[in-house]
């Protein structure tokens, strides 16, 4: 399999006046035609940061500082605006947590795919229509003409989810880039979501990266994950081995204290602490204040360690399962 | 069986969009303006034992949030009644209505909004308590350093505001203020759901810790099944204003009955299923303003007949402390 | 029990940062509104203590000499100060005259400001605290009084009480309260609906203090904008008043008053009697609002990034 996107120690920083925001820092990861990489982090931890970079969405103060972002080869890290504009919606499309991002509340459905696809594609209107269409049939919107000519907010929350992610993948895109798009919605209607954009990449063999802050989402949906706490990524590795066989502390945190994990009226395992102020992020290792296995040489930052075909970034594996 | 400490009955919650002067009269020119009633909780009946966690499960709109608040007082009941501690709450007056209204204390799902901008943490905490006498002045501040700690809070912060907190911070904030006025009794309305991950397992054992410490009696509303499934003693479902099936946790999880609770059991996102094809169940969750007649669940079910379309099913106790509201149970 | 949680970060974090201080370092962040501010500042200030840095008391017409009258700016007067701005009609030393005209302008936006204020809070909280047919009526009653021009009310107020401070005020405070209880009624409305209020009222406490210690002080912060906004707009008022000789009698010359007794001598080339009153009530007003947009840059939750 070829490789869609490679990213390498992606630094993207932003200079407030209270001091330097590191949101991503030094992040390296791959992903490969047809495959869905879960990304996933706490709020904070610069997974959605991550994403606006690889599109060349990062407005002052912010901006990439550093690190190489190839998308089908070519680099595409602080690339001229205009050659962005042509990969976005094209190659590489987004899906928001909220809809209207990519959705003008004032333009009808049909007006705004249409135009999708114009704006990259030099073909008779009436393909595009029909292109239009079927894509929404292929999300499962019932009667698509239909739909077609409502304005977004006659549709419901689910609906317009819909409408985005066949909107994101109207030019057959290489790549998608979702960011938390099924956080606001219900249990049934999540799991509706995720079953189409799951049938979706396997029919086009579109690359996807879900940004997500639920690991549960990501292990029945991506095929690898990285797990970013404070600008890094912590553990990478497929998802089987990551969510089965933790090796960083924080990763294992994270999954120990899910309640299914615990014994049913116990106390729950838990992370002590709070996620890092980004102005005063420790040196070294920054889970090392919040970490059970911290010993003073985590002061330093830990170098990316590869085991068992897993990327790490830690000075201390937890080889042996959580004691709790 | 002991008798239950909060007992609702018959509870629902109507709210009327009433038509202004402008709209009266565009109706009377013929607009199809009308006037809307949303059923948001429709004939409620759940009670739950001193010491008990509830669970009260359910998506979004479908009424949940709207029952913890009547419960909390926070809104009147349309009609039906609850009771705290066999009185009904609404007919009280003076002490004992102020005793009643203490005793039942709400925590919130907004770490932001649920907390006054404008105040310190220490008045946040301690108002309530000095208003009501609870403590004299001289003494607030310790026993606001008290409570602070009891959630886990420094004290030293108390004469800080919100902002100057993180989410999970504010989320124990929340829960002091509620437990400075000793309440029997926490309405928690998705309060841990706008928590990170890791600071959501840090909340869910304060309430296990407090529950076993201080003897309190849960609501606990959330979408989360995992969640509701570790903390709660009995679960209740409930789907567009009404509840569709009520057991004991476990059975509940082991083998559940109405086919709406299938299939939340079968959708929500677990760990330990890799890879696998979602097969959702169709179609969306209708308008509350405009549901489906006969069982609300109807037109999504895989079991639906006739029959559904035309009455709704009650719910009936299939077993002791088991209750299940669908014509066609049986048949799975 | 679970573990005390430390603070945040030993560093920035350390002191208490109050909402107020918050507020003012970012009011500072905008170098406009920091030089209007200076502005405001020096023209209050110097308004304050006009009695003790003018040559003259243009009120006290004994020291008025009507031979002084018309001098262009920098001419010596008879009393043997310099009148560098010049003097009026009546002999008046401008320099003297603008700053007692402030003193009486300032004095009477901000009087009819801080009235209107607390009548249309008052008002707008009531409005949205009781809600159904008391909302319905005092809200169709700000409609109406929105819906004729403010100059317009005050004119008339002023045409049937005739002239005098007083008067002034009272005609202004009337054109203006429904502007706050609007302003008010909105905000409260939004708060009343917050978690932070449920809580209160789960918490057993009485309406009043609900009222008065939880919503409205989450509701200052577009009343202090509109305040701002309404006070420089009440100047403006009284001036155009003034001007057009209904506002203030000529024994107690506001700003506009000075502008009108100049307006006629504008056209022989006597410009100083006009102009430098205008200008002075230009850059009191401008000042004033560009404090104002200012603050409803840093109060208004929206636009924070």
């Amino acid at each position: 399999m070829s490789d869609v996107l490679q990213v390498n120690a992606l630094r993207t920083h932003f200079f407030t006046h209270a001091g330097v925001v590191k949101a991503v820092d030094g992040v390296d990861f791959t992903v490969r035609k047809g495959e869905v990489m879960g990304l996933v982090g706490e709020s904070g931890s610069g997974k959605s940061i991550t994403g606006f970079s690889i599109l060349g969405l990062i407005d002052p103060p912010g901006r990439i500082v550093d690190g190489s972002i190839r998308f089908n080869g070519a680099e595409i890290a602080n690339a001229p605006e205009p050659e962005l504009q042509k990969l976005r919606g094209n190659r590489i499309a987004m899906i928001f947590q909220d809809p209207m991002m990519t959705l003008n509340p004032v333009l009808r459905i049909d007006t705004q795919m249409i135009e999708a696809i114009l704006a990259h594609e030099d073909i008779p209107r009436q393909t595009a229509w029909e292109r239009s269409r079927d894509a929404l049939g292929l999300v499962g919107i019932p009667s698509p003409e239909e739909r077609l000519r409502a304005y977004p907010h006659q549709l419901s929350g689910g609906m317009r989810q819909r409408v985005a992610i066949a909107t994101a993948f109207l030019n057959r895109p290489d790549l998608i880039i979702a960011d938390e798009p099924t956080t606001a919605l219900d249990v049934t209607i999540q799991a509706q979501i995720i079953h189409e954009a799951q049938k979706l990449t396997r029919q086009t063999g579109t690359a996807m990266i879900w940004i997500t802050h639920d690991l549960a989402v990501v292990a029945g949906l991506a095929d690898h994950i990285s797990v970013m706490y404070a600008g890094r990524i912590v553990e990478q590795g497929a998802t089987d081995d990551v969510i089965d066989r933790p090796l960083h502390p924080y990763t294992v945190g994270l999954l120990g204290s899910v309640p299914s994990a615990n014994k049913r009226g116990q106390r729950l395992y838990q992370i002590e602490g709070m996620t890092p102020n980004m102005l005063a992020m420790p040196t070294g290792c920054a889970f090392a204040p919040r970490c059970r296995a911290a010993t003073p040489g985590c002061d330093t930052a830990p170098p990316i360690t590869d085991i068992d075909g897993r990327h790490l970034r830690c000075h201390h594996p937890q080889t042996v399962g959580v004691a709790s | 069986m002991t008798a239950p400490l909060l007992e609702i009955r018959g509870v629902s919650k109507r709210f009327t969009k009433r038509l202004d002067v402008a709209g009266k009269i565009a109706q009377r020119l013929g607009s199809k303006i009308r006037e809307e009633t949303v059923h948001a909780v429709d004939a409620v009946d759940l009670s739950i034992a001193p010491g008990e966690v509830l669970g009260l499960v359910g998506e979004s709109g479908c009424g949940k949030s709207t029952l913890g608040r009547v419960v909390a007082g926070i809104h009147g009941a349309s009609d039906g009644q609850v009771l705290y501690d066999g009185k009904d709450i609404a007919a009280l007056t003076g002490a004992e209505k102020r005793a009643a209204t203490l005793a039942i204390q709400m925590i919130f799902q907004d770490p932001f909004a649920s907390l006054n901008p404008r105040m310190r943490v220490e008045d946040i905490i301690g108002e309530a308590p000095r208003v009501h006498g609870l403590v004299s002045a001289s003494d607030a501040s310790n026993y606001v350093d008290e409570v602070m700690s009891k959630v886990g809070l420094d004290p030293s912060l108390k004469r800080r505001y919100p902002h100057q907190f993180s989410g999970g911070q504010r989320q124990r904030i929340g829960i002091a203020r509620a437990l400075a006025v000793k309440p029997k009794f926490l309405v928690c309305d998705e309060a841990i759901a706008a928590l990170d991950v890791s600071i959501q397992a840090q909340v869910i054992n304060l309430f296990m810790d407090l529950r076993e410490e201080l003897g309190l009696t849960y609501l606990f509303i959330s979408h989360d099944l995992s969640v509701v499934e570790h903390i709660a003693d009995r679960v209740a479902i409930m789907y567009l204003g009404r509840i569709v099936e009520s057991a004991p946790t476990e059975a509940l999880f082991a083998a559940p009955k109405h086919p709406y609770t299938k299939a939340l059991l079968a959708e929500a996102p677990r760990l330990d299923q890799r890879k696998r094809d979602f097969a959702p169940i169709e179609g969306e969750i209708p308008s509350p303003l405009d549901p489906p007649p006969g069982c609300h669940f109807n037109p999504r079910c895989p079991l639906a007949r006739a029959d559904c379309r035309e009455a709704r099913q009650m719910l009936e106790t299939i077993s002791p402390g088991r209750a299940v509201a669908c014509h066609h149970w049986t048949e799975t | 029990m679970s573990d005390v949680i430390a603070p945040e970060t030993a560093a920035p974090a350390a002191k208490v940062e109050t909402p107020f201080r918050r507020f003012v370092s970012e009011f500072f962040e905008s170098r406009i509104a920091t030089v209007a501010l200076c502005v405001l500042g020096l023209i209050i200030l110097l308004a304050v203590l006009a009695p003790w840095i003018t040559p003259q008391n243009p009120y006290d017409l004994a020291q008025v000499d009507v031979l002084d009258g018309r001098l262009p700016p920098g001419s010596e007067a008879f009393a043997g100060y310099t009148m560098w701005l010049g003097s009026d009609g009546s002999g008046r030393d401008l320099y003297s005259a603008i700053l007692y005209g402030l003193r009486i302008s300032l004095s009477v936006g901000v009087a009819s400001g801080i009235i209107a204020l607390a009548i249309g809070m008052a008002i707008g909280l009531l409005a949205a605290y009781a809600g159904g047919r008391t909302e319905n009526i005092i809200m169709r009653v700000v409609d109406l009084q929105l819906s004729f021009p403010a100059a317009l009310v005050a004119l008339m107020l002023v045409a049937i009480l005739g002239k005098g401070i007083d008067k002034i005020i009272l005609a202004l405070v009337v054109a203006q309260w429904a502007y706050y209880a609007r302003t008010v009624r909105g905000t409260a409305l939004v708060e009343r609906n917050k978690e932070y209020v449920e809580a209160a009222q789960c918490l057993g406490l009485s309406r009043l203090r609900v009222v008065f210690r939880h919503i409205l002080p989450n509701c200052l912060a577009p009343l202090i904008v509109v305040g701002t906004v309404q006070t420089a707009h009440a100047i403006s008022l009284e001036a155009t008043l003034s001007f057009l000789g209904v506002g203030l009698p000529q024994t107690e010359p506001s700003l506009g008053v000075l502008i009108a007794n100049g307006f006629e001598y504008m056209l022989s080339g006597r410009y100083w009697i006009s102009v430098f009153p205008g200008l002075a009530l230009l850059f009191t007003v401008v000042s004033i609002n560009l404090v104002g947009d200012q603050l409803r840059d840093v109060l208004n939750p929206r636009l924070k990034k």
